[in-house]
């Protein structure tokens, strides 16, 4: 035991090691409790990637570092001691280097798509010009308060005054008449009053859905919606349709001339006696069949246009089945029919929605609704800021504006809150400050935009969105698959096929497939199969996890070393272990 | 009237060994189920036991169960077999909170049922904790989706497909409707069960040779499949988890008897012989799951319950080669009996199900996961110790009995210690294998690495003279709640993270009532023996 500064004696004591022993295996509890109530996210940016975590690991080193210092010169009964100390230094040396010099990224491709950008965490306001980068700021560890940045641009500083960062806007779209233009079409703006609710300024428009409003809002207990008709199609359009529930049509099994064709009007009303003696009587009928959660019935929302009749048939020998046909889906038969020697089917049968609806419809320049409700159709021109009774409860339509030549405009709104399940992206609320004033031209800018705007003569670039980092390589997805097991939707394994450019490397060009326990290593970044996401339009995503990670090699050193070292402590000297007087080692207190 | 019924369908096969033998045969039919092509048995008794609670249900077996189930379905509907336990939900539905079972009618009348399933599973769908009523309509939804696709044959994939060998159709499916041969598979499975329902052993019969010629042609299994149908059939009757639990016990009591009444030598012979039948047992019930699926045990909390017990019998046996200490005997007997009877009774899903696509990776799998779960083995024996030691110290046994004791519970946890950090390592040895890094702060490994600063932190505490032998044994108890925590806490209270393939909800107040009663057990003992010890160290 060496004579040390009571400083030392102090860093590299027991009593040290058992406080951080506790303290970091309290403070990581905590960790896993704010994991479990606020996510990985939070808890990497509040705890394991802050600099002061790092600084209780550091505390870790030290203290073990002078612990094993203050033995040397070491005895032979300290084998264990230093191996596993030493170990553990080995460890947390390569953890420190990984952290310094480590990269983690996702990498996201469609098949067939070839990519080298990966994403890292961070969102990112960035000003460029000409591919220059000028400024850089990651606005998750923004404070909500003005602050104005300097950057350089030609040798002239310019200043650039974040106002607010949101972590969600919302895309709106307003309308306004133009005459130009190929992509103008028709959009109205109404409200919706009534005792219960209100909805005010909603547009219904007839551009793309997927970009702007959709030209039928959908409000559960009714439809509004918005339709362009010609002239004739019109007074079709304000008349009732007629209804019919079909006709079943009965035939002896093999032979092609029906036995009976049956009204369904028909037989609601009577039991209908069939030639060879059977009797065939009227059950259900279901305009809007579906199966929901194996129980036959009518669809409440009208979506499926299905219609389907149920019978019994009753056999001469007194044998009685049930007899279930949908329209659409002849075929369909039910597996406990047990009366197989006829065939039915279903024909003709134009049910009619009996949902309240509103239409607002648009013909050669003017404007006329149609509103159904249980009470009947209801007909006429539509007047601006005239109020119509729509018959459902006691609601009232009012048209607000009506273009029959909109063009949309896009509108941001920035948020507060989270608005329930609607899709919002992060923005920020920017000025570019004129030189030697306080005032500038204010901007808006949504995650994943880029907005390019001049300063003097010279174009600049304000982008805002993930941080990216480039690959000194590109990375190409040929193939993704998702395998299942047999006869399931539970995955057992997801596989990419990429092809590895790298002009660097020889051979130039190789292909791997990566999938779980088998990753891919190219200059020492590693990629592994994390996640994948299959569009609606049957595109697949494959996305990779890529690390960069030079401590490994340490770490696995370090491993082996302490583990060695353990086991040497706790077996190979009994005399240590058994004796329990620790006054040898209280020296070092 | 209902039980009755039962009661005699019962008679009426025991009365029959011509229809032991069909039934045997009706076992082994091939079915698909959960991604694994297994024995009509074993999805039998899993969906008796996921609605009656019972793998035999009344005097049934799972196999008649199965086959009562696709008799007329109106009468079916009206039999009293459902298993609900939860009293909020009993008197949500109206339902007698007395009875326990109740039938598929008294369910389909709720007028909101299908809104409340919703509700339950959106709750889900968003991870929200459910509450043990939400469980219960959860159960509830489960029991009537199985009866159902049994009755409609949804669920009943038993007709071999003509493409693919790996796949059988269910019987209701279109393609199987459309295809004469096929039809004539579901037709002769409709008469076994028309048999069996209407008493008629002849019809029974014929069903089942119908059906197992129609078979014979269109599924080839090979030799091993076959021995492992056999085994799991087998596995499922036997249950040897049971019977070595029982041997276990056994072992229990004569070395407890050995102990309290008698220096017999005998006694402690046939301690030792139970106690090795009953590791046979285990080891055997171990080998055959791995033989039946084809992979390590350890991919749920049942099997790592299971091969936890195994460990620690395996350490011990290590340990006491050659040796025979009484004490660590009775530690050993009770960690193993009680392990293995608490993963029978409590509600873990012990079925033979197949892995989550981030666990196909034997190798690794073997190593790590074994690593660790042979881990909690050691630490539990420590912690069955720490009790006896603690009894022992409260009844004044000989010093030198309690010393030896002590030496014990110490080799279990630097044994524990090691497995764990090793277990620990290797675990990010595979994550770097599968996922690109070594050490993501991944909760069950964060919480692994708890358990471990906790453990040492009482070893240098030791060490340093802070505390002495009480000291470690009171501690070692606060730190096996850790590896409880590891173990159980982050799947089941924390519930985040990449370990995700075991997660699950449930069983959380049992969790904290071990906290409660661990952390009492050390405290008061504590008191009353640092009490206890005062006035020894005056006098001495």
């Amino acid at each position: 035991m060496r004579k040390a500064h009571p400083i030392t004696r102090l860093l590299g004591s027991l009593n040290l090691a058992i406080f951080t022993l506790v303290f970091l295996a309290a403070l990581l509890a905590v960790a896993t409790w704010i994991e479990g109530q606020h996510g990985t996210r939070n808890a990497n940016l509040w705890i394991y990637k802050t600099a002061w975590f790092d600084s209780v690991l550091m505390l870790v080193f030290i203290n073990i570092f002078f612990a094993t210092w203050l033995r040397y010169p070491f005895k032979k009964h300290q084998t264990g001691f230093v191996f596993t100390h030493v170990g553990i230094l080995t460890i947390l040396l390569g953890a420190f280097w990984t952290r310094q010099v480590g990269q983690e990224g996702m990498l996201s491709m469609f098949e067939g798509e070839r990519g080298n950008a990966i994403v890292q965490d961070g969102t990112i306001l960035q000003v460029t010009s000409r591919g220059q980068k000028l400024l850089e700021l990651d606005t998750d560890h923004y404070e909500d308060k003005d602050r104005v940045l300097n950057f350089s641009l030609a040798s002239s500083q310019e200043r650039i005054r974040i106002l607010k960062v949101s972590a969600h806007s919302e895309d709106g779209y307003r309308y306004t008449e133009s005459k130009i233009g190929i992509r103008n079409m028709p959009a109205v703006r109404f409200s919706l009053t009534g005792s219960m609710s209100q909805m005010k300024d909603q547009w219904l428009s007839l551009h793309n859905p997927k970009v702007t409003n959709p030209a039928v809002l959908n409000l559960g207990v009714a439809t509004i919606s918005l339709e362009k008709l010609e002239a004739e199609e019109l007074a079709q359009s304000f008349t009732v349709p007629s209804e019919s529930m079909g006709t079943l049509i009965i035939r002896k099994q093999d032979t092609s001339e029906p036995l009976a064709r049956i009204s369904i009007r028909d037989l609601q009303k009577d039991a209908v006696l069939l030639a060879d003696g059977s009797r065939i009587e009227f059950m259900d009928y279901y305009p809007f069949a579906t199966v929901q959660q194996n129980v036959l019935m009518n669809d409440p929302e009208e979506r499926f246009v299905n219609p389907a009749v149920r019978v019994k048939i009753t056999t001469k020998e007194q044998k009685e089945d049930i007899i279930l046909r949908f329209q659409r889906i002849p075929d369909f038969k039910s597996s406990r029919e047990t009366i197989t020697d006829y065939s039915f089917e279903l024909l003709d049968a134009e049910p009619v929605s009996k949902r309240a609806a509103l239409k607002v419809i648009l013909s050669d320049g003017k404007w006329y609704f149609v509103s159904q409700s249980r009470s009947g159709i209801n007909t006429g021109e539509l007047q601006i800021g005239q109020a119509i009774p729509t018959g459902w409860m006691d609601f009232q339509f009012t048209l607000e504006e009506a273009i029959e030549q909109a063009r949309p405009e896009k509108s941001i709104r920035m948020l507060t809150k989270t608005p329930g399940l609607k899709s919002v992206r992060p923005a920020v609320r920017f000025e570019l400050l004129e030189p030697g004033s306080d005032k500038g031209v204010e901007y808006l800018i949504q995650y994943g935009d880029e907005i390019p705007t001049l300063i003097g003569d010279l174009p600049i670039t304000v982008t805002y969105g993930p941080r990216l980092l480039y690959l000194p390589f590109s990375v190409t997805l040929n193939d993704f698959r998702k395998i299942d097991y047999p006869g399931t939707t539970r995955a057992m394994s997801y596989e990419s096929d990429v092809t590895v450019t790298d002009p660097g490397s020889s051979p130039s060009q190789f292909d791997k497939t990566i999938k779980m326990n088998h990753i891919l290593i190219h200059r020492n970044w590693k990629f592994y199969q994390a996640d994948f996401e299959i569009l609606d339009d049957g595109r697949e995503i494959s996305r990779l996890q890529v690390g960069y990670d030079p401590g490994t090699p340490l770490i696995y050193l370090g491993s082996i070393v302490m583990i060695f070292g353990i086991c040497l402590m706790f077996w190979m000297s009994p005399k240590r272990t058994q004796n329990t007087d620790p006054s040898e080692e209280s020296c070092a207190v | 009237m209902r039980s009755l019924i039962v009661l005699l369908s019962a008679l009426f096969f025991l009365s029959c060994p011509q229809a032991q033998s069909v039934m045997d045969t009706i076992k082994r039919y091939p079915i698909l189920d959960q991604g694994r092509i297994k024995p009509l048995n074993t999805f039998a008794r899993e969906s008796a036991y996921e609605i009656t609670g019972r793998e035999n249900p009344f005097t049934m077996t799972g196999i008649e169960f199965l086959l009562m189930l696709l008799d007329n379905p109106d009468k079916v509907t009206l039999h009293n077999f459902i298993r609900l336990d939860n009293a909020e939900l009993k008197t949500e539905f109206g339902f007698p909170v007395k009875e326990k079972y109740f039938n598929f009618q008294q369910f389909l009348k709720q007028p909101n049922l299908s809104s409340l399933f919703d509700q339950v599973r959106e709750k889900g769908n968003r991870k929200e904790k459910l509450s043990p009523r939400d469980e219960a309509v959860r159960k509830v939804e489960h029991s009537l989706h199985l009866i159902s696709g049994i009755m409609s044959g949804e669920l009943l994939a038993i007709i071999p497909d003509k493409t693919d060998p790996a796949k059988f159709l269910p019987l209701s499916s279109l393609e199987v409707r459309q295809d004469q041969e096929q039809m004539k598979l579901v037709s002769s499975f409709v008469k076994i069960a028309r048999g069996y329902n209407e008493k008629t052993p002849e019809l029974m019969l014929e069903g089942t040779n119908e059906f197992s010629s129609s078979l014979s042609g269109k599924w080839n299994p090979s030799p091993k499949q076959i021995s492992q149908f056999d085994q799991e059939v087998f596995y499922l009757d036997f249950k040897p988890y049971r019977k070595a639990a029982l041997f276990y016990g056994f072992s229990l009591l004569l070395i407890g008897f050995f102990l309290q009444f008698t220096t017999q030598s005998m006694l402690k012979t046939m301690a030792q012989a139970c106690f090795w039948v009953g590791f046979m047992l285990h080891t055997y019930a171990l080998g055959l799951r791995v033989y039946i699926l084809d992979r390590p045990p350890v991919s749920n909390m049942y099997e790592s319950v299971v091969f936890m017990a195994w460990a620690a019998a395996l350490i011990f046996l290590i340990t006491q080669w050659r040796r025979f200490d009484s004490i660590y005997h009775l530690s050993a007997s009770l960690c193993g009996c009680l392990t293995l009877v608490m993963a029978d009774l409590l509600p873990m899903n012990s079925s033979l199900g197949v892995l989550e696509a981030v666990l196909r990776s034997n190798y690794w799998l073997i190593i790590h996961v074994m690593t660790i779960v042979a881990s909690y083995g050691a630490y539990t024996l420590a912690a069955v110790l720490a009790h006896i030691y603690i009894i022992m110290s409260m009844t004044s046994r000989s010093p030198q009995t309690i010393k030896s004791t002590f030496k014990l519970l110490l080799n279990s946890i630097y044994v524990g210690s090691v497995l764990l950090v090793a277990g620990l390592i290797l675990g990010g040895v595979w994550a770097n294998e599968s996922w690109g890094r070594f050490w993501g702060w991944d909760p069950k490994e964060t919480w692994s690495l708890i358990t471990f600063l906790g453990y040492m932190a009482v070893l240098h505490a030791r060490k340093a003279g802070k505390i002495r032998e009480l000291g470690v044994v009171l501690w070692s108890l606060i730190c096996y709640i850790l590896v409880i925590m590891t173990w159980y806490g982050v799947n089941y209270i924390i519930g985040a993270g990449l370990h995700s393939y075991g997660f699950g909800s449930g069983g959380t107040h049992w969790f904290w009532l071990f906290v409660v009663v661990e952390s009492s057990i050390a405290l008061i003992s504590g008191w009353i023996l640092t009490r206890k010890k005062k006035p020894q160290a005056i006098a001495s």
